[in-house]
């Protein structure tokens, strides 16, 4: 290959040679850049405008109006206070169960590896596929879930149909989802804590819960802490679950910033409106993020 | 050794927690598959039945009358083209990346995985519009590539940096160029890393919904997609439904189990050395 190049053109080869690391990564870069930037670019552009998308019907700038719409908005604050619900209530489950069953995982030595590929099932099937099964399960009439209700002798639910339900019921099927990957990072995370603490700890006289609440668990903090980020994330972005099992409804009950933001653009074509919704929605990713990502290092416990 | 009363309940009942856990997990997939072999009556029928005489009809309704054939031809299309344009990429990139120590190149590539993916869907909307774009299997490919492309990147950046740089510095000694160390030698020692970025990268567009939910409309409707727009259809038929979902499913689960370790290095996509 380089023998042809030297063949045809000396100064291309010198050319490729000493600027390598700049030939290689820019198809890359440039790919990344008209897919990323120019939307972003976009969006700062048009949010400062009226536009439903229309070729005959140019974009009417309108100043700051769509930011000031934001505070008029019931369906925006609403869509707030759903992706702050889902993201609170299912970080907090996620977390806690998925640590605990780590931990619980760790005292056995038997199938560990049997059950931690059984444990990925979950998140490896197509969400779509998985939520619309959950939906049939969740099926007031028929679904398997109410039977089991009733079969413990518990009233039977309304689910994903029910206004105070929906979001719980959504909540359910992201944690039975994505607890598996919390399990996975903190086993991972359990294997690899050093040896000597826990001796000296036995030495002195330890006994298991001081030993998890003194040793393990802060010891595990990072760990924790960067599947936390992770869940936090995706959990502000919830869409695949949400579209197939409830579309938002009953009555926006469980429409999140991220299915309005989808309804505003790309169903009802306020281009505009929807550039003003996300620039708040990257400003709140990346204020999470990062104070997320600022908790990994101190320790307090 | 025998085993003290106090350690051998702890042993049962950890055994019995991880027991239900697992019937937990495993529940909704063994409901999915169990629905998509029961008959419509058995499916409508309460209590439900946990175990039927298996039926091969919704699968008939699947393939023959809704014609999965194609839409699992456009499925395996476009994650075939967002796979292969994503390594073709991917993998200078992320040599370059990791023998040039590009750390800002590497994190800019990372945007496209904290970026909401309907912040770029809306702008890219209006272009695709314009450029007669939507449904068309390049324009889809792109879609998914956003999202593809920085996984298997970091997956090739991950892979590549445990490759031992005294190799590169042979291939230098013998007078190849950067090109030719990583054709001649680094390549072929990293196939199982790229099979496994691949198959990943693979299910990754696979399970894309968001992107094709917009973008591949109808010609090149993909198989999540199909099964979202087959609950419209008045009546719900669950068994149809589940059946679809299990033809979907069951490949990318089967291929998950292949990679196992990797799939949860692709999940979390560098943050735990970071």
């Amino acid at each position: 290959m380089v023998e042809r190049k030297t063949k045809t053109n000396f100064s291309i080869r010198g050319f490729l040679e000493k600027r390598a690391s700049f030939v290689m990564t820019a198809p890359a870069v440039t790919f990344m850049t008209i897919m990323i930037i120019f939307p972003i670019g976009f969006t700062l552009y048009i949010m400062f405008f009226r536009w439903s998308g229309g070729v005959t019907n140019p974009p009417k700038f309108i100043g700051l109006n769509n930011f000031l719409n934001l505070f008029k908005d019931a369906r925006f604050a609403n869509a707030l206070v759903v992706t702050l619900y889902i993201t609170a209530v299912g970080l907090l489950l996620q977390t806690v169960l998925g640590t605990a069953i780590a931990l619980l995982l760790n005292e056995s030595f038997v199938g560990r590896k049997i059950i931690r590929a059984f444990l990925l099932l979950p998140m490896m099937a197509t969400w779509v596929a998985t939520a619309l099964v959950w939906r049939w399960m969740m099926y007031p009439k028929l679904g398997v879930l109410n039977f089991f209700l009733e079969k413990v002798g518990l009233p039977r639910l309304l689910w994903l149909s029910g206004n105070a339900t929906v979001v719980p019921s959504i909540i359910m099927i992201d944690t039975w989802q994505w607890t598996p990957l919390i399990i996975v990072i903190v086993l991972a995370g359990l294997q690899s804590l050093p040896r000597e603490p826990y001796e000296s700890a036995k030495i002195d006289g330890a006994h298991g819960w001081q030993i998890l609440f003194r040793i393990t668990l802060p010891m595990l903090r990072p760990v924790i802490v960067t599947a936390m980020v992770l869940r936090t994330v995706d959990l502000i972005k919830t869409f695949d679950v949400i579209m197939s099992a409830s579309q938002g409804g009953p009555r926006f009950r469980s429409e999140n910033l991220n299915i309005y933001i989808y309804n505003t653009g790309l169903f009802y074509f306020r281009i505009g409106y929807s550039g003003a919704l996300l620039l708040v929605y990257f400003l709140i990713i990346l204020g999470v993020t990062y104070f997320l990502s600022r908790q990994r290092g101190e320790i307090s416990f | 050794m025998t085993l003290s009363a106090t350690k051998r309940i702890k042993a049962l009942l950890i055994w019995m927690t991880i027991i239900i856990m697992l019937v937990a997990f495993l529940f909704p997939i063994y409901w999915m598959v169990l629905s998509s072999v029961k008959t419509q009556i058995e499916n409508l029928a309460y209590p439900p039945r946990f175990l039927v005489k298996p039926t091969t009809k919704n699968y008939q309704v699947i393939f023959v009358r809704e014609n999965y054939l194609r839409y699992i031809k456009n499925s395996v299309i476009v994650a075939l083209g967002s796979v292969i344009f994503s390594l073709l990429l991917g993998i200078p990139a992320a040599y370059s990346i990791v023998h040039y120590k590009q750390k800002r190149v590497a994190l800019f590539l990372l945007l496209g995985r904290i970026l909401p993916g309907v912040s770029v869907l809306i702008p890219w909307f209006v272009v695709y519009a314009r450029l007669k774009l939507i449904d068309t299997y390049i324009g889809v490919v792109m879609a998914h590539m956003i999202q593809v492309f920085p996984l298997v990147t970091w997956l090739m950046i991950t892979y590549f940096s445990e490759i031992p740089a005294s190799l590169h510095d042979q291939g230098m000694i013998d007078g190849c160029s950067i090109y030719g160390i990583l054709q001649k030698i680094i390549l072929p020692l990293s196939t199982p890393g790229l099979a496994t970025a691949a198959i990943l990268a693979f299910i990754f567009s696979w399970n894309n919904f968001m992107f094709s939910l917009v973008f591949a409309q109808s010609r090149t409707m993909t198989l999540p997609i199909a099964a979202y727009k087959f609950i419209g259809y008045g009546e719900i038929d669950w068994g149809g439904i589940t059946a679809a979902a299990t033809v979907i499913t069951l490949p990318v689960m089967v291929l998950g189990l292949v990679i196992q370790r990797w799939v949860v290095q692709g999940l979390t996509l560098g943050a735990l050395k970071g």
